[in-house]
């Protein structure tokens, strides 16, 4: 069958279970279980509509229970025994993590980025939002600079190597070095360290369009009059966006600030594409990567520590929600 | 009341703003440039802007040595199936949560948040099983299927705030006119949120473009979308330069159109409505 036609079908097939669930459970309540006549007529409608959400919430509350409980628990139990997963180890997975130098590197750079990384796209976010407001020819400026953020973090590795890349004909880097006048060419993501750096300029490029437009909605949001009174009061330009226009969008900046942070924890692509996860770059996920499908239950054991490492962010952003619900 | 300021601020401020626009904007512009070049054009010294040949040979080139067209009906397939079926599953049940609210509704859509911000590294194993046990691996199918799981939270999440905007009474209304549930969905609800489904839907077909770490791991030859055949140029060995960013030109060229008209639906989706 040719691709097109098993996609169609696929889809096809999907959307017709759908609509026939949604159709059939509704006919079901309404006709068979209970039915809008009769002596209880009133009683079963009331009924029928106490029960209706839930049946139209339940694909999604199943699918999102697959998707979710099941493989916790299974992550889980997997990474409590050994590599074939025959022989039951209780936490020899973990031990063996705690003692491995390559996972310290892992947790050592993972730290760097979640401290990096978000803090670094929120402040140039900011900047360029200040930057760009009331600016002629603003809204162009800043759909340049929000673009990297529609493209797929491969997508924006693979033009990143373009930058980096180790020919001075080819690569930015190395180009300016030259022209500064260094003779051999370098591979900037095989500098100790600092690779890990260039690396995190990758993410900070595509994050900081989504942080300024935000930001720059904010901004907008501040109301004229805090600012004229400043002003009069004899504030400068940089007075007036520190001590007037930040503190009043600190809320929005927090939200940046923690969406990109659990970003940050989950990004996996830059690394295994430009990289790899060599010469001292590894963060988690790519550690536990070079793990999958070789010894199930030590990529287990690593996804479980970062599961729990995400854990305290996660519930900290939804405790942010709830209240602003 | 505007403010004046003066004509030399505003000038200096324009300037660095554009200067930093297009900095940021500078690799892709490159790339999109470099993939005009010939191989020996794309490594001159000094660089060539626009005083080159402009030729097509490397696209051609690249289509022939690993069917970029295969990997652009595969991602036309597997994100905008995701995103039909996600739509369908989340219209009924942003539909229960805005209108038919109940004490547990806010404690379902908090859960829903919470499986979007777990790491995909977290559940990669228990999936992969599932899709060994039911021969998943490398369909289209499977991806469809995942890729909608992933993205449901943030479809119904989008939805249930469009939605909150329609005013129940219009509803209640039709109601009382004898609409039945389906004509009040099918005829009075969705034509409402119609901007609301249609920025839910590129959103989402954009996300589902980009994922990666799930097709990376979850197909090999048959069912790999673009992401799949970007990683595939990856590998530093034989770099050619200006097939390279052919390549890349081909693989980001139909989100990038995407992207620029949907600015607002991305930051919507991805701060879930906290940001409107």
């Amino acid at each position: 069958m040719s691709p097109l036609l098993q996609g169609a079908l696929t889809i096809f097939i999907g959307v017709g279970g759908c609509v026939a669930y949604f159709w059939a459970s509704n006919v079901v309540l309404d006709k068979v279980l209970f039915p809008a006549r009769g002596p209880n007529a009133g009683r079963n409608i009331n009924r029928a509509n106490l029960i209706r959400p839930w049946l139209f919430l339940l694909p999604a509350l199943l699918a999102l229970g697959l998707y979710l409980v099941y493989p916790v628990f299974g992550s889980f139990s997997r990474s409590l025994y050994n590599r074939t997963g025959a022989e039951f180890i209780g936490f020899g997975n973990y031990r063996i993590m705690l003692g491995d130098p390559e996972f310290r590197t892992a947790l050592t750079n993972n730290l760097l980025w979640v401290l990096i990384v978000p803090a670094a796209s929120t402040f140039f976010g900011l900047l360029i939002a200040q930057l760009t407001d009331r600016l002629r020819w603003g809204t162009v400026a800043k759909s340049i600079i929000f673009m990297p953020m529609a493209i797929s973090f491969v997508g924006a590795a693979l033009i990143w190597k373009f930058v980096y890349a180790n020919n001075p004909d080819i690569g930015l880097i190395n180009a300016i070095l030259v022209a500064f006048g260094t003779e051999a060419s370098i591979d900037v993501l095989q500098i100790p360290f600092w690779n890990n750096l260039f690396l995190m300029v990758i993410l900070i490029w595509i994050q900081t369009g989504f942080a300024m437009v935000i930001l720059s909605a904010a901004l907008r949001g501040v109301p004229e009059e805090t600012i004229e009174a400043a002003i009069l009061d004899g504030a400068g330009p940089a007075r007036v966006f520190f001590s007037i226009k930040v503190p009043q969008i600190m809320p929005t900046i927090v939200v940046v600030w923690t969406t990109i942070t659990i970003l940050v924890l989950k990004v996996f692509d830059i690394v295994y594409t430009m990289t790899g996860g060599n010469f001292g770059t590894q963060i988690l996920p790519s550690y536990m990567m070079s793990y999958m499908f070789r010894d199930d239950g030590r990529a287990t054991a690593v996804a479980f520590v970062i599961m729990l490492i995400v854990l305290p962010v996660m519930v900290w952003n939804i405790r942010q929600a709830r209240k602003e619900m | 009341m505007a403010r004046a300021v003066t004509t030399n601020r505003k000038i200096i401020t324009t300037a660095v703003a554009w200067t930093i626009a297009l900095i940021l904007f500078f690799p892709i512009f490159w790339t999109i440039l470099t993939s005009f070049k010939t191989e020996a054009q794309a490594i001159n010294d000094p660089p060539l802007f626009f005083n080159f040949d402009w030729t097509l040979e490397n696209y051609a080139v690249v289509q022939e040595r690993s069917d970029y067209m295969k990997f652009l009906w595969n991602s036309i397939i597997i994100a905008g199936g995701s995103t039909i079926l996600g739509i369908l599953i989340a219209i009924p049940a942003a539909w229960s949560m805005a209108f038919v609210p109940s004490v547990r509704t806010k404690d379902i859509l908090l859960w829903m948040l919470s499986t979007k911000m777990l790491p995909a590294v977290g559940v990669l194993y228990p999936i992969s099983l599932i899709f060994v046990e039911f021969n998943l691996l490398d369909t289209r199918l499977g991806l469809i299927v995942v890729l909608m799981l992933i993205n449901l939270p943030i479809i119904v999440w989008m939805l249930y705030t469009y939605f909150r905007e329609i005013p129940g009474e219009i509803l209640e209304a039709a109601r009382m006119d004898g609409a039945t549930l389906r004509d009040e969905i099918l005829y009075v609800l969705t034509p409402m949120a119609v901007p609301g489904i249609a920025s839910t839907l590129l959103l989402n077909f954009i996300l589902a473009w980009n994922e990666a770490f799930w097709t990376l791991n979850l197909t090999a030859a048959n069912a790999a979308p673009l992401t799949a055949f970007i990683a595939s140029y990856s590998s530093p060995e034989g770099l050619f330069f200006a097939k390279l960013s052919a390549a890349s030109t081909m693989a980001i060229a139909p989100i990038l159109i995407l992207g620029w008209f949907s600015q607002k639906q991305l930051v919507r989706g991805l701060t879930f409505g906290a940001v409107k």
